[in-house]
């Protein structure tokens, strides 16, 4: 097991250890220094002044006001139209989860069983579309589904139908192009729980008289759960927060919530709204992987999802 | 006949053969160790009795029926693995129950069983933790009642006790062969440790290179070494060379080192011959014993090991150990480099070979 590696130093032990042990302190705050000045900066201090803004009054001639109002969370919630663009970018997020769950598991159980060299270079394969910017990547769908695109023009001359189908501009390229954009994510994470799975479990399983069947749901599925957490909770939020995709292949016909913070800040100039969007967002995500994660930990209580 | 059955089983990774028309009789009740150095393919027997591993050729038989091509959960088998293998998402109630459920046995009977295994092993008052909040020892056990709940034909263990520390082992290696021999289970240890294989087993096999090179009690197999990879590998020994002088009816006399002994065999005269001799039969004397034929030797090193001391001699260039029990020390308390006469008994010499 695990094997104390410390060292002690029998004379002077006192001054020595304390000289030591401030030095490490001190080394360790160093070394965090970077990145939480970074962090603070550039993502805490920001979030701070937009929570403060979302609170704010807005005129139309003279913009942010110093007046504090609740009134940008009450217009959102009183308006339909945008609770259903809330409740679309949610359905996107869960559509594409679900779909990612759904292809991201068998391939990961694959990918785990390959010898290491494969394994490497089929996981090269998987990131590849990383590599690519996704503004790219959402063009070269748009090229695909378009009205006069390579699946339309396919379906026209075999025959299959007549006139071209709406492909583009609808949910449905929405959540394709983010698939395609999150994949990768689900894949890794689940991986990585299947690997940790020790062997010898499954066959323990086996020899207790379990067939395939009863020890991957019996054994295999319970313990990558944490990998089906972790994956999920990134392709959840990579999606919902999603901005360039949904907006090449959405546009102004399939908003989501980042599209209509965007308009805020952009064209209407009305930030505090703009900010209330964006922390309604958050708020809502938090609260579906919250309520996400209770149901799979209470499914199996001695994994442990963080 | 025979409760288990290896019938020439072999095994053959691409091209290497890891076993060798292996074939061994258990008898119902018998605990035999697979005993050998990694690579002998002890564990891959193991996998094969399991049916991890499906055998190339032969086959493997339970009261006389085979089983050699059934998957692993239709054997009825009991394994403990040597990482114990235990669910970490279940209590060890949870674990020690999984193959009852697999059986559909009823929730009252499950519950008695598992009670009764749990008993057995030692951990009543432990059903709702889980693994990780066991120590190894426990773990240990709770893999053992999780094997022998399902009331299994034979009991596979695999390296179970390397996970140890060597204390915990001495006394876990004891509970296992009393729970063995409680319940009565035909049981295959498999095991690199000689120590624990002598002091466990009912018999031994003794592997190398995929094949059993001589099985029988821990007492013949430590006494009666059969094959130079036996007399090495079980205990340890000095190898002693000669030629053949002159041969009587009897016994054919040796010139070791320009001394002649006499041993038991009959050999050619001028053969070239060796053998083994354990260093606890190595005797060592102050005087020249008038008695019997005897080496000189100078000492060259002296470790005092607890119950027994150990002697470094050299014989004209060759090492030679010798154990003396503790209590005896004051006979023959050897500095390093005072001479020492030693000899041996001809009945206590292991694999004499020409």
């Amino acid at each position: 097991m695990k094997q104390n590696l410390t060292v002690e130093i029998p004379s002077q032990p006192t001054l020595v250890r304390t000289k030591k042990q401030t030095s490490k302190k001190l080394g360790f705050v160093v070394l965090l220094l970077p990145v939480l000045f970074l962090f603070l900066l550039f993502f805490f201090a920001p979030m701070i002044v937009l929570f403060i803004t979302s609170f704010r009054t807005f005129n139309q001639s003279i913009g942010v006001e110093n007046q504090w109002t609740i009134h940008n969370y009450a217009q959102f919630i009183s308006d339909s139209s945008y609770l259903l663009i809330l409740w679309r970018t949610l359905r996107i997020g869960f559509i594409t989860t679900i779909i990612c769950l759904i292809l991201a598991y068998p391939f990961a159980y694959q990918l785990v069983k390959m010898p290491d060299k494969l394994k490497r270079l089929v996981i090269l394969f998987v990131l590849s579309p990383l590599l690519i910017s996704m503004v790219i990547r959402s063009y070269g769908w748009g090229i695909l589904l378009g009205n006069n695109g390579f699946i339309n023009h396919l379906l026209v001359n075999l025959g299959i139908t007549r006139t071209p189908l709406t492909l583009m501009y609808t949910e449905f390229s929405v959540i394709l192009g983010m698939v395609h954009v999150v994949f990768p994510y689900m894949v890794l994470s689940i991986m990585g729980s299947l690997e940790r799975i020790d062997d010898s479990l499954i066959r323990a399983s086996k020899i207790l008289g379990a067939g395939s069947m009863r020890a991957f749901f019996g054994v295999t599925l319970p313990l990558s759960l944490p990998g089906i957490f972790a994956g999920s909770v990134m392709v959840f939020s990579l999606t919902v927060s999603s901005f360039v995709t949904p907006s090449i292949l959405g546009g102004a016909k399939v908003k989501v919530m980042s599209y209509l913070t965007y308009e805020q800040f952009t064209n209407t100039l009305n930030w505090p709204y703009g900010a209330a969007i964006g922390f309604i967002l958050v708020f809502i995500s938090v609260i579906t992987l919250v309520v996400y994660s209770r149901i799979l930990s209470f499914s199996k209580k001695g994994v442990t999802i963080q | 006949m025979s409760f288990l059955k290896l019938d020439g089983i072999s095994k053959k990774f691409k091209d290497v053969e890891v076993v060798k028309e292996l074939s061994l009789d258990l008898e119902k009740g018998e605990l035999v160790s697979f005993l050998g150095p990694s690579g002998c393919g002890k564990t891959t027997t193991l996998n094969m009795i399991a049916g991890f591993l499906e055998i190339d050729s032969g086959d493997i038989l339970v009261e006389g029926n085979s089983i050699g091509h059934l998957p692993p959960n239709k054997r009825n088998m009991g394994m403990v693995f040597q990482s114990y293998a235990l669910f970490p998402h279940m209590t060890v109630f949870e674990n020690v129950a999984y193959g009852l459920k697999l059986r559909k046995v009823k929730k009252a009977e499950i519950k008695k069983r598992v009670e009764e295994a749990l008993k057995l092993t030692q951990l009543i008052g432990f059903e709702q933790r889980y693994p990780k909040e066991l120590s190894g020892g426990q773990q240990q056990r709770v893999s053992i009642a999780r094997a022998i709940v399902i009331q299994p034909k034979v009991l596979l263990l695999d390296e179970p006790l390397s996970n140890l520390d060597a204390k915990l082992r001495k006394q876990m290696r004891e509970d296992i062969v009393q729970i063995q021999k409680s319940i009565g289970i035909t049981t295959i240890f498999v095991t690199h440790d000689q120590e624990e294989a002598l002091a466990i087993s009912d018999r031994i096999a003794v592997m190398n290179k995929g094949k059993i090179e001589q099985i029988g009690s821990p007492f013949e197999i430590y006494n009666h070494p059969k094959t130079d990879f036996v007399s090495e590998f079980i205990g340890e020994v000095n190898e002693f060379k000669g030629k053949v002088m002159r041969r009587t009816e009897d016994f054919c006399t040796v010139d070791i080192h320009g001394l002649e002994f006499a041993i038991p065999n009959e050999f050619a005269t001028g053969t070239e011959i060796s053998f083994f001799v354990r260093p606890e039969n190595i005797r060592i004397t102050k005087e020249k014993p008038l008695s019997q034929p005897s080496l000189i030797s100078k000492v060259e090193r002296k470790m005092f090991l607890g119950s027994k001391t150990r002697y470094t001699l050299f014989i004209k260039g060759q090492k030679v150990i010798a154990d003396v029990p503790s209590n005896e020390k004051d006979a023959v308390d050897l500095g390093k480099g005072s001479e020492a006469y030693i000899y041996w008994k001809n009945d206590e010499l292991l694999n004499i070979r020409g």
